[in-house]
């Protein structure tokens, strides 16, 4: 294990069992993830991409095997502990945006936020309404949607929820970004300019993105690439395709 | 089973399953209106039955006439004309006459410390003993012993039961029995229930049930023999025809009633119906009030059923929307869906309504029984199952639950296939909530924010949820508010109002120098005696504004008693001694008056103190208010009131019985618990009497009347003491009853217990109506929010900052809940509490013990009640939901 290494997965299984029978999900899975780096886990639909993220953004836990963020051992955490975990070590981006109805735009950011405070300077954390509201609104900035911090999600398009979500996930400033299919629901244009603004947010944060799919030509813009089939595992780094608009699915 | 397909009926199996805890939240709350509504009502269609039964068998009254206190007719007289009257009115079936008299028993009671003495009142009831049972009016059920076959032995009685049990008197026990100054020492021959007497009440003045007023049957000839009133009695009773109606009822009594007081110069006072029978009446109250709780009670629970079962099924429809698109585009009928959805329903309403039907037959068959018990009533309990009530129960519970199930049934089934099929993303809408846009309030902490904008977000749902919170709470502020008024009325009046500890009877009236100023001053040297109030108490009229009341005049002999502490209403208010009169207030209520005002009220001339008016008369006349001494006049004054008493109070030869009226100003209105007494001095009345005629002669002979002592003890809790005082007391002539005011409370208490019992039933309700709505509302709140919730979870919110999120909302719903149920609650409980109960008032109070409960109590039942649909919501599949787009 490197200096780098952020994940770290040894011999991970995952079985579902549904009634009698037991669906084998994961099977002795081992690999690594780099700090900052920009992954894409590819393959077909039923893969196991989605129960891969589950395990490492400790929603799920492993039926066997080692999970190892920062070095420190998830697999056995407990409910409470894993809420904690999540809080302040993942940011999420789902498929269905997943932005909670009632808040506006940038309530929506706070509401991450408030869960971990602002933290200005190393032990320095505020939860003080005006710093969690002034730091949300520079986040929604960054996503390029200021004039839409009042809106709520039913009054904003599918690509803005998606930047609404991607604002609050990086907010919280967490070591790890989890999206699931995040350009699932989207239509291509603006799909693409989601991606852009991850790839942006990963340049200039260097936090480290995992980004499942199962459109394989989203694996060229990634630093490192995890492709999941049937049989197994194959990962592999690559210099990142930088174009995104040429990209086709 | 045909009109569902295998398809549905095992989704709705499956649908059920899913839902198991709503579904059986649902459930109970169709249960539990059945239930109680088949409970309530076959209880007091039983109770009613039971009484219609005892009271056929027993040949219950249907009128009753009295005379006048202390007037009596002679029987042949009014027999004769009887016998001529009823030559026209065959209807009048059967005409009994009785003797009432006044007397008083000594029973042994066994108390915690030890067994002891008591003194009380009760009535003799001389009757026709050569009558079979069947010629009887107000004939007996035997508790124990049998109908004696002709006479009963000498010095021997029959025994009313609640007495009996009270001190627990038995067939061959002896009674000591005090009738007009002599003491018998009679044998029970036989304990019974009377009709007139199934709840012992000794007048319309006293509204408590007296289960110490001890009444005994013998025949009249040896009551005559004992009082020295031989041929004469006070009571008839009358059985008309069955087929009467009430209206035909009242005018051949009525009739009969003038031409009897023409025949016996107005000796007898109004005619009592069966329906004003206090007993009766009294019983009906409680059957009433039974009555509209079982209307009430069940209508609350079931709208209560029917809006939670609308919003689960409305809510259900509307997650379902794809699986009817796929269905009815897979070619299934709109009228499958329809029959699926309504399908629902109607197992809720089914199941519910025949399990509630079950309790219900078996809980009412309970209810008769405790009522029974409590009141002491004799063994003909009719329980029946009814046929009508089980039948409506059924209608009632299927037909509520099926037509608050069809309208989201409809719903589905007019759902286009297309609609339905759109598997778009449903976001919901969000908005800024009312009350930062009242408050203009900004930057809420966001755990703030996110309860704030749920509360009324789905409005119809949050408002139903306030309604059956409030309907809850209107049941528990009617229950607190009938425990504080009724229990917080009674101990102010015994304590802070009436202050007396013992009071002492007389058999008739004393008057002021013909001994009773002798016996005041020799009780009131007693050890512990710490000060003597002579009263005297006579049945009067008030009328007013056209309206008129039955009152109890009850008359201190100073404007300031000493045992009675007056609690003004207005800063009006005082005691005037000449010419003043107090009302109560729940008098003072039913009469429209106020003080400063001038009611009229009226006495009965001649009956209650003819006898000294005219024997002073007699004196005065004969010797002109001098030439004897005082000794000499007041001896003769004495026998002469003897005499009179004989010679006028004889119907036959009585003056004309005519009511005075006087007119009096209301000088204060006191705040008590009693509805028909009024308070003025001896001196006011005997003023207009005007049997005082000695006051101002030389002779200065005061004739003031008195019927009883009111004594107020230094050590009250000191039972030797007040032992020991009685003793003393009892000793001195004329005195027919001792009663303490320990013993008084004592029996109070034992009659509000079977009063908390039905309030404590009514919380029960109360919180399981509140409990369950509230969990039908946050389950469906849950399964409708399961993907924010969830995403909120993932995002790392613990359990317990979600638990608060969702607290915080539930909270906000009770307040309003709450507020919501206070003045219906109030008002209700003041409607109940003035229609109901006539001759007591109660003004509401609620303590604030009560308010603190309420509120406790019912945001305590919310936050627990949210506890299951909450830990079934945060065990949610994060993974899943976060994904489900139905949601
Ligand atoms: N909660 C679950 N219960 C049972 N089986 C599951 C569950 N989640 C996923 N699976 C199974 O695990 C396998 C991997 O699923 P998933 O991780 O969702 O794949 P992907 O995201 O790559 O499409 C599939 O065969 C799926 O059916
Ligand atoms: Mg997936």
């Amino acid at each position: 294990m490197s200096v780098l290494t952020l994940i770290n997965l040894e011999n991970v299984s995952k079985n579902y069992t549904m009634g009698e029978v037991e669906v084998n999900a994961l099977s002795d899975l081992t690999l690594e993830i780099e700090k900052g780096k920009f992954v894409v886990m590819i393959g077909t639909s039923g893969t196991g991409k989605s129960t891969l993220l589950n395990l490492i953004s400790a929603i799920d836990t492993p039926t066997k095997g080692r999970i190892l963020i920062e070095g420190v051992d998830i697999s056995f955490l407990t409910r409470k502990q894993r809420a904690q975990f999540r809080r302040h070590k993942i940011g999420f981006i789902f498929q269905f945006f997943n932005l909670i109805p009632t808040l506006t735009a940038v309530e929506n950011v706070e509401f991450g936020l408030a869960l971990v405070g602002v933290t200005s300077s190393p032990g320095n954390t505020s939860y003080d309404t005006k710093d969690i509201h002034s730091t949300a609104l520079e986040w929604l900035d960054k996503v390029g949607l200021a004039h839409r911090a009042n809106h709520f999600p039913s009054q904003m398009s599918g690509g803005e929820q998606q930047r609404v979500a991607i604002a609050r996930a990086l907010a919280k400033n967490p070591p790890i970004i989890i999206a699931d299919e995040p350009t699932g629901n989207l239509d291509f244009r603006t799909g693409i300019k989601i991606l852009k603004l991850m790839k942006e947010l990963n340049k200039e944060t260097q936090k480290t993105f995992v980004i499942a799919t199962h459109n394989s030509q989203l694996a060229k813009i990634a630093d490192y690439v995890i492709s999941l089939q049937m049989g197994g595992v194959e990962t592999y780094e690559q210099i990142p395709h930088d174009d995104l608009d040429k990209l086709i699915w | 089973m045909n009109f569902l397909s295998r398809y549905w009926r095992k989704k709705l199996i499956g649908d059920i399953k899913q839902q198991k805890l709503l579904f059986f939240a649902l459930f109970f709350l169709c249960i539990f209106g059945v239930g109680s509504y088949v409970t309530l009502t076959m209880g007091y269609t039983n109770l009613y039955s039971s009484l219609d039964k005892i009271y056929t068998k027993t040949n219950f009254a249907d009128v009753e006439i009295n005379t006048h206190s202390d007037v009596w007719y002679n029987i042949s007289e009014v027999n004769s004309f009887i016998n001529n009257y009823s030559i026209y009115y065959p209807e009048l079936e059967m005409i009994n006459h009785r003797l009432l008299v006044n007397s008083g028993y000594n029973s042994s009671i066994d108390t915690k410390e030890y067994t002891r003495y008591q003194l009380t009142e009760g009535r003799a009831i001389g009757l026709n003993w050569s009558l079979s049972a069947t010629e009887r009016v107000n004939g007996f059920i035997y508790n124990e012993g049998t109908e004696p076959v002709h006479q009963l032995q000498n010095n021997s009685i029959l025994l009313e039961a609640h007495y009996a049990h009270v001190y627990d008197l038995h067939v061959n026990d002896f009674l000591q029995t005090k009738i007009y100054g002599q003491k018998f020492n009679f044998t029970i021959q036989g304990i019974v229930y009377n009709p007139e007497s199934l709840i012992v009440i000794p007048s319309r003045h006293e509204f408590l049930p007296n289960n110490r007023f001890g009444i005994i049957y013998l025949p009249l000839k040896i009551l005559h023999e004992y009082t020295n009133l031989t041929g004469l009695a006070n009571n008839i009773i009358i059985r008309v025809s069955d087929n009467l109606s009430i209206k035909a009822r009242n005018q051949i009594i009525s009739d009969f009633y003038v031409k009897l007081n023409d025949q016996t110069n107005n000796s007898f006072t109004s005619p009592v119906y069966q329906e004003f029978q206090v007993s009766n009446w009294a019983l009906n109250m409680d059957l009433e009030e039974i009555q509209k709780i079982a209307i009430a009670l069940p209508v609350l629970i079931l709208a209560v059923a029917s809006i939670a079962i609308f919003i689960t099924l409305n809510r259900q429809v509307q997650s379902q929307r794809r699986i009817i698109g796929i269905a009815s585009s897979l070619g299934y009928t709109p009228v499958d869906i329809l029959l699926h959805y309504a399908s629902f329903s109607f197992i809720l309403g089914l199941v519910g309504s025949v399990i509630g039907i079950l309790l219900g037959v078996g809980l009412s068959g309970g209810i008769t029984w405790i009522y029974a018990y409590f009141m002491l009533f004799p063994a003909i309990i009719s329980i029946e199952l009814q046929l009508g009530v089980i039948i409506s129960a059924f209608i009632i519970g299927t037909s509520i639950t099926f037509i608050s199930g069809i309208i989201p049934a409809i719903k589905a089934n007019r759902l286009s296939p297309r609609e339905a099929l759109q598997g778009n993303l449903m976001i919901s809408k969000g908005g800024h909530s009312f009350f930062e846009r009242i408050l203009r309030i900004r930057s809420f902490r966001i755990r703030f924010t996110v309860p704030i904008r749920n509360f009324f977000r789905q409005k119809s749902r949050t408002t139903a949820t306030i309604i059956a919170i409030s309907a809850s709470v209107m049941i528990l502020v009617v229950s607190g508010a009938f425990n504080d008024s009724i229990n917080g009325g009674i101990s102010r009046q015994f304590t802070e109002t009436s202050q007396y500890h013992m009071s002492v009877s007389y058999e008739g009236f004393k008057f002021s120098d013909l001994g009773l100023l002798e016996d005041i001053s020799y009780i009131s040297q007693l050890p512990g005696v710490e000060s003597v109030d002579p009263v005297l108490e006579i049945p009067s009229i008030i009328e007013t504004n056209g309206r008129k009341e039955e009152v109890l005049i009850m008359a201190w002999n100073s404007s300031s008693p000493q045992t009675h502490k007056f609690q003004w209403t207005s800063k009006a208010d005082q005691l005037i001694p000449k010419d003043g009169l107090i009302l109560t207030s729940g008098l003072a209520r039913s009469l429209g008056s106020s003080t400063g005002d001038t009611v009229s009220y009226g006495y009965p001339r001649i009956p209650y103190l003819g006898s000294a008016y005219k024997a002073a008369v007699t004196i005065w006349n004969l010797w002109g208010g001098g030439d004897r001494s005082r000794n000499e006049t007041l001896e003769y004054l004495t026998s002469l009131i003897t005499q009179n008493k004989d010679t006028l109070s004889f119907s036959s030869n009585a003056e004309e019985i005519n009511f005075r009226y006087e007119d009096i100003t209301v000088t204060g209105v006191s705040e008590e618990i009693w509805g028909s007494i009024i308070y003025t001095t001896i001196q006011t009345l005997t003023d207009s009497m005007g049997i005082d005629i000695f006051k101002n002669s030389f002779l200065d002979i005061d004739l003031s009347p008195c019927s009883k002592l009111i004594l107020k003890i230094s050590n009250p809790n000191n039972l030797t003491l007040l032992e020991n005082i009685k003793t003393e007391v009892s000793s001195l002539s004329e005195i027919r009853s001792i009663t303490f005011g320990y013993d008084l409370r004592n029996s109070i208490n034992q009659t509000l217990t079977a009063f908390n019992i039905i309030v404590i039933i009514f919380i029960f309700f109360a919180c399981i109506l509140a409990g369950a709505s509230i969990f039908t509302t946050i389950h469906i709140n849950f399964q409708e929010r399961s993907r924010e919730s969830a995403t909120m979870l993932t995002l790392g919110l613990s359990d317990q900052e979600f638990l608060f999120i969702i607290s915080i909302e539930n909270f906000f719903q009770t307040l309003l809940g709450i507020l919501g149920g206070i003045l219906p609650g109030l008002w209700l409980a003041d409607w109940i509490l003035s229609n109901a109960l006539r001759v007591f008032y109660f003004p509401i109070v609620v303590s604030i013990q009560t308010w603190l409960i309420i509120w406790v109590g019912v945001l305590l039942i919310v936050l627990v009640s949210q506890i299951p649909a909450i830990v079934q919501g945060v065990k949610m599949d994060l993974a899943e939901v976060t994904k489900d787009i139905s949601r």
